[in-house]
C-alpha cells in the first residue's frame, strides 16, 4: 500500500515538473496583464502606454494594460500581491510611495517587502518651478526671500507622502526655511494652480517642467546631474543643496513569482529602454531613463527604506 | 486662422478619416449606453489602436468616442433609469418619467438632437474662444473651487423644494460617503472599514447604478403586470422626431444656456464634467415658468442636461489645447495619446502644430453632426428592441450588465459589492422618499470641496487668519453672491406662492 | 408614530438612519492629522444635526408614506436574494457559471406560470445572453473577469 502511494507521488511530481518546465521555458504563451495603478494620463500611465508596443514586440504576445486606480496606487498593489505569481501578472509600482504608505498607513494591503521588483525604468527627478513672472529668477533669491518671510511661500505638489512632499520636506531641512506644502491630487492639479499664480511655486516632477516649459521657470533639478531635456537648469547640488529626490518607476511582480521569469521580464524592460525610439521619446519628456535589475532594484529599495525611516522620524511624522 | 482652419477642414473630410469617425461616434454611443463603462474609459480603451494612425486620424477618432460616449449616457437614463456616465445624471430625471409615459422615444430623440447641438455649440466656442476662456479658468483657485462646490450644493434646493430637510440630509449623506478613502489632505486613510480596496474610495459608478437603476429593477420585479400594461402604451404616433426636434430648438434659451454652461464647467479642470448637466438642469428650472413640472417627465429637462453634458466635451478641450491642462478625465487621456504622437499640447499647437489643432477641433464639429443621424437611427433601434424585451428578461439582463459594467471599472469585486449593497439603500431612501439627486450631488462634490477648502486654508496660511482667502478673491466674492442667489431663490419661490395662496 | 393606517413614518426611519451613520463614521474615525479631520468632522456634525432635525419633524410633522407597496413583493425578494447570492458567489465560483444560473433563474423567478418547459427555455435564453457578453467582454476587450472554481 505505501509503495503504491510513494510511486504516484512519485509520478504526479515528475509530471508536475515537467509540466511547470514546460511553462516557464515557453513564458510568455499568453497575454501579459500590466497593470497601471494611477490615473490615465499620468506619468506612470504615459510610461506604461510607451512600453506597451515595445515590449509586445519583444515578448511577441498582447500586452494588456488594466487600470486599477486608488489610493495613491495602494489599491493596485494590494491586488498584485495576491495576484498569481506566474508572470502573467505585473504591475507599475512606484517609488518612494510603496515604502511610504506602509510605513505611513496602517493597512494599505500590501507590505513593501512583499513587492517583487523587476525592474526600475524610469525616474522623474523634482524641480522647484516658479511662474515665469515671478519675482525669483534664480534659486539664491527664492531662498533668501523664503528665509525673510518664514512660512509665506506655498509650494504645491502632488499627493501626501509623495515624492514631491517628502521632497519639500527634505529642501526645507537643507536650506533651513519653511515653506507650506499643498498637496495636489496629482501633478495635473497642481499645475494649473501654479499657472493661475495660487500658489507661490510647484514642487513637482520634471515632465511638467518640460511639458508647461514657457509657462514655468525652473530654479533647479534634484537629481546627480543636469537632466538632459532642461541643459540650462542647475542642480540643486550644484548650487550647494545636498538635495536629490524624485519619484522612480518601474515593473512589479507578485511575491514568489519564479526567478527566472522575473530574469525574463527584466530582460524585457532592458531591451525597450535601450530602444533608440522609446529612449528619446522619454527622455523628451522629461523622463530619466535608469537600468536598474532586480537585484539592484531591490538594495536600492532596501536603502530607501532605512533613507525614509529617518526623515520621517527627523520630520515628526513617524 | 482662416487658411489653417480651411485645410483643416479639408483633412477632416478624407473618406479613411470620416468612417473612423463614424465608428468613434457609434461604438462610443454604444459603450455610453453600458452602465458602468464610462467615457473616460471607452476612449482609454481605443487609445493603444491610434498609435498607428496619423495624428489627426487618431485624435479624430478618440474625439469621436468621447463625444459618443457622453451622448450614449443618456439611453440607458432615459430606459432605464441608469446614468451610462455621470455625465447623464440629470437625463434621468426627466427622461426616465417620459419613458414611463410612453414618451421614451420622443425622449431619446430630444436627447440626440439636444447632445448633438449642444456639442455644436461647444465646437464653436472652442475655435473662437479658447484662449481667452483659459486664462479665465486659471484664475479659478482652491479658495474658487470650494465655493463652486458649495455653489452645486444649493441645486439640492431645488431638487428637493418639497422635502428640503431630507434633501439636506442626503447630500450630507453622499458628503459622508464620499471622503472613504485617503484624504486629498494629509494622506490619512479615512473609514475604510478594514477593507483595502476602499482606499480608492467608493466608485462613483457603482454608488450611481446602485442607486439609480436597482431600486427601479427591484420595483419593476414587483409590480409586473402593471409594468405589461406600460409597454402596450408606448406612442405610436408619428411625428415623434419633428416634436422632438422643435423640444430642442423652439426654446433656444434653454438649449443655448445650457450649452454654455456645460463649456464651462468642462473648461473649468478641476470641476471635471460631472456637475455641469446637473448645473444646467437647476437653470432650466429656475428660468421655466413651470418649474413644478421638472422631474415629471418635462422634455425641457432632458434638453439641459443633455445639450449641457455634450458642450463639457468641447470645454474640456479648452484648457488642454493652450495650456495643456486636461479639464476632464477623457482629456487627459487624448493628452496622452498626443504625447505619445510626439505633440506638446500648448501654444505649440497655435503654431507649428496648428493644422493638427485646428483638425482636431473641425473633427469634433463633425462628430457632433454625425450624432444626429446615429443617434437617431440608433436611438430608434435601440429603443424597439428594449420595448419589445419581456420584463420578465429584461430585469436579470440588466441586472447582469450592471455587474458586468460595475466590474470593469477596475476589475474589482469589491465595485460590485458596492453596486448591489448600494442598490439596496438606495431603494429604502427612494422609498422613504430621498430624492437620489441629492446624495449623488455630496459624493461627487465631496473631494472638490474638502480639496478646496484644505488647500485654501493653506494657501491662507500666511495671514493672521487663514480662512480670509476664502473672501477677498474678486472671484469668490461673485461666487458667493451667486450662491446666496441660488440658495434663496427656492425660498423666495415658496414665499411668493404661499402669498399668493394666502390672497387666495 | 411609526405607523399609521398602513403607512410608514419616514421621517422617523431615514432620520434614525442619517443619525446613525454619523455615528457610525464618528467611530471609525481614527488617528488623523489635523488636515485629514477638519472635513469630515464638519460633515459628521451636519449630518447629525440634520438627522435629528428630521426626528424633531417625525414626532411635530410626519410625512407617512406606504414604502414597498407592490403587487408581488416575493418576486421583488427574490430578484434581490439572487442578486445578492449571485455577487457573493462571483469570486469563489466564477463569472460565466454564475451569471448563467442567476440570469436563468432570475427570469424563471419572474415567469407568471413557472413550468418545466418555462425553465428550460429560461436557462437557454440566460446561456444565450451570458455566453454572449461574456465572449465580448472577455475575448474582444481583454476584460479579465472573475475566476473561481469554474469559469
Amino acid at each position: 500500500m505505501n509503495k503504491r502511494l510513494l510511486s504516484i507521488l512519485l509520478v504526479a511530481v515528475f509530471l508536475l515538473s515537467i509540466f511547470s518546465l514546460n511553462v516557464m521555458a515557453e513564458f510568455p504563451e499568453k497575454a501579459i496583464n500590466y497593470i497601471v495603478c494611477f490615473n490615465p494620463g499620468g506619468e506612470s500611465d504615459l510610461t506604461a502606454r510607451a512600453q506597451q508596443k515595445p515590449l509586445e514586440e519583444v515578448f511577441d504576445t498582447d500586452v494588456v494594460i488594466q487600470y486599477k486606480i486608488g489610493g495613491g496606487g495602494a489599491v493596485g498593489w494590494s491586488e498584485l500581491v495576491q495576484a498569481k505569481p506566474d508572470g502573467y501578472t505585473v504591475a507599475g509600482f512606484n517609488l518612494p510611495h510603496i515604502i511610504l504608505q506602509p510605513l505611513v498607513r496602517d493597512n494599505p494591503g500590501y507590505d513593501t517587502k512583499e513587492i517583487k521588483p523587476v525592474f526600475i525604468f524610469e525616474a522623474t527627478p523634482n524641480i522647484l518651478a516658479v511662474h515665469k513672472d515671478s519675482q525669483f529668477e534664480t534659486l539664491e533669491e527664492f531662498v533668501n526671500y523664503a528665509k525673510e518671510n518664514p512660512g509665506v511661500i506655498t509650494l504645491g505638489g502632488s499627493g501626501s507622502y509623495s515624492a514631491n512632499h517628502l521632497g519639500t520636506l527634505e529642501f526645507n531641512q537643507t536650506a533651513d526655511i519653511k515653506t507650506t506644502y499643498i498637496p495636489f491630487t496629482g501633478s495635473g492639479e497642481a499645475v494649473p494652480a501654479l499657472l493661475g499664480k495660487h500658489v507661490t511655486g510647484l514642487m513637482t516632477y520634471t515632465t511638467m517642467g518640460v511639458r508647461h516649459s514657457d509657462e514655468m521657470r525652473v530654479l533647479a533639478v534634484a537629481a546627480e546631474e543636469r537632466v538632459p531635456a532642461m541643459p540650462d537648469v542647475p542642480t540643486f547640488k550644484e548650487l550647494g543643496y545636498d538635495y536629490i529626490e524624485g519619484a522612480y518607476r518601474g515593473l512589479a511582480a507578485p511575491p514568489g513569482t519564479p526567478d527566472d521569469v522575473v530574469q525574463k521580464l527584466a530582460e524585457a524592460n532592458l531591451a525597450v529602454n535601450e530602444m533608440p525610439s522609446f529612449k528619446n521619446k522619454l527622455q523628451d519628456m522629461g523622463f530619466q531613463i535608469i537600468n536598474m535589475g532586480p537585484e539592484e532594484s531591490e538594495e536600492f529599495i532596501d536603502d530607501r527604506i532605512t533613507y525614509y525611516e529617518e526623515i520621517l522620524k527627523e520630520v515628526g511624522l513617524l | 486662422m482662416g487658411a489653417t482652419l480651411l485645410s483643416s477642414t479639408i483633412a477632416v473630410f478624407s473618406i479613411k478619416n470620416l468612417l473612423f469617425m463614424l465608428f468613434g461616434v457609434s461604438a462610443g454611443m454604444v459603450a455610453g449606453a453600458l452602465p458602468g463603462l464610462t467615457a473616460t474609459m471607452s476612449v482609454a480603451l481605443i487609445v493603444p489602436f491610434t498609435f498607428t494612425m496619423d495624428p489627426v486620424s487618431g485624435m479624430a477618432t478618440l474625439g469621436a468616442i468621447y463625444c459618443g460616449a457622453i451622448f450614449g449616457g443618456a439611453f440607458s437614463a432615459i430606459l432605464v433609469n441608469t446614468p451610462g456616465t455621470p455625465s447623464s445624471i440629470g437625463t434621468t430625471f426627466d427622461g426616465y418619467p417620459m419613458a414611463q409615459q410612453g414618451k421614451g422615444e420622443e425622449a431619446i430623440f430630444t436627447a440626440t438632437f439636444a447632445s448633438a447641438g449642444g456639442g455644436l455649440i461647444g465646437t464653436v466656442i472652442l475655435i473662437f474662444l479658447s484662449v481667452p476662456l483659459a486664462r479665465v479658468a486659471l484664475r479659478f483657485g482652491p479658495p474658487e473651487y470650494f465655493w463652486i462646490t458649495i455653489f452645486g450644493l444649493t441645486i439640492i434646493a431645488s431638487l428637493a423644494s418639497k422635502n428640503m430637510l431630507k434633501g439636506l440630509a442626503g447630500g450630507a449623506f453622499g458628503l459622508l460617503i464620499s471622503m472613504i478613502g485617503i484624504a486629498p489632505i494629509g494622506g490619512d486613510v479615512r473609514f475604510t472599514m478594514g477593507l483595502p480596496a476602499f482606499q480608492g474610495g467608493v466608485q462613483l459608478i457603482s454608488v450611481l447604478i446602485g442607486f439609480f437603476c436597482i431600486p427601479e429593477m427591484l420595483r419593476i420585479a414587483g409590480n409586473l403586470t402593471a409594468q405589461k400594461m406600460q409597454a402596450v402604451n408606448v406612442e405610436k404616433e408619428s411625428g415623434v422626431l419633428a416634436r422632438s426636434f422643435w423640444n430642442v430648438f423652439r426654446k433656444p434659451f434653454n438649449f443655448i444656456r445650457s450649452s454654455i454652461i456645460g463649456a464651462f464647467v468642462g473648461i473649468l479642470p478641476g470641476a471635471g464634467g460631472n456637475i455641469a448637466n446637473l448645473v444646467a438642469y437647476n437653470e432650466a428650472q429656475r428660468a421655466s415658468k413651470e418649474p413644478e413640472t421638472f422631474g415629471t417627465g418635462n422634455p425641457q429637462g432632458v434638453v439641459a442636461t443633455e445639450a449641457a453634458n455634450n458642450a463639457t466635451v468641447e470645454g474640456g478641450m479648452v484648457p488642454l489645447l493652450t495650456l495643456g491642462i486636461p479639464g476632464a478625465p477623457p482629456a487627459a487621456i487624448i493628452y496622452g495619446a498626443l504625447m505619445l504622437q510626439g505633440l506638446r499640447p500648448g501654444p505649440e499647437l497655435f503654431s507649428s502644430s496648428a493644422h493638427i489643432t485646428y483638425a482636431f477641433m473641425v473633427s469634433l464639429f463633425v462628430a457632433n453632426l454625425m450624432m444626429f443621424v446615429v443617434g437617431i437611427l440608433g436611438g430608434r433601434s435601440i429603443f424597439k428592441i428594449v420595448t419589445m424585451i419581456p420584463a420578465k428578461i429584461l430585469v436579470p439582463s440588466i441586472i447582469f450588465l450592471t455587474i458586468l459594467g460595475s466590474y470593469s471599472i477596475r476589475n474589482n469585486i469589491m465595485d460590485v459589492i458596492v453596486m448591489l449593497i448600494g442598490g439596496f439603500i438606495g431603494y429604502l431612501l427612494k422609498e422613504l422618499n430621498f430624492h437620489p439627486g441629492p446624495i449623488v450631488l455630496g459624493l461627487i462634490l465631496g473631494p472638490i470641496a474638502e480639496k478646496g477648502l484644505v488647500q485654501g486654508y493653506l494657501m491662507g496660511l500666511s495671514r493672521p487668519n487663514p480662512w480670509t482667502i476664502f473672501f477677498t478673491r474678486p472671484i469668490s466674492i461673485v461666487l458667493i453672491v451667486i450662491i446666496i442667489f441660488s440658495a434663496g431663490w427656492p425660498v423666495y419661490r415658496e414665499f411668493k406662492s404661499r402669498l399668493k395662496k394666502g390672497d387666495n | 408614530m411609526l405607523k399609521k393606517d398602513g403607512a410608514y413614518n419616514t421621517d422617523l426611519i431615514g432620520g434614525a438612519i442619517m443619525v446613525l451613520s454619523a455615528a457610525l463614521f464618528y467611530q471609525q474615525i481614527g488617528n488623523f492629522t489635523t488636515f485629514g479631520l477638519i472635513f469630515p468632522r464638519a460633515i459628521i456634525i451636519i449630518l447629525l444635526a440634520l438627522g435629528i432635525g428630521l426626528l424633531i419633524k417625525s414626532k411635530l410633522n410626519p410625512y407617512y408614506a406606504e414604502i414597498f407597496e407592490m403587487e408581488e413583493m416575493s418576486k421583488m425578494l427574490l430578484i434581490a436574494g439572487i442578486g445578492l447570492g449571485w455577487v457573493l458567489l462571483l469570486k469563489p465560483v466564477g463569472f460565466a457559471v454564475t451569471s448563467f444560473f442567476a440570469v436563468s433563474l432570475g427570469i424563471y423567478s419572474l415567469e407568471e406560470e413557472r413550468t418545466k418547459k418555462t425553465l428550460l427555455k429560461d436557462f437557454i435564453i440566460g446561456g444565450c445572453e451570458v455566453a454572449f457578453f461574456y465572449l465580448i467582454f472577455s475575448r474582444l476587450l481583454l476584460v479579465p473577469l472573475p475566476q473561481g472554481i469554474l469559469f
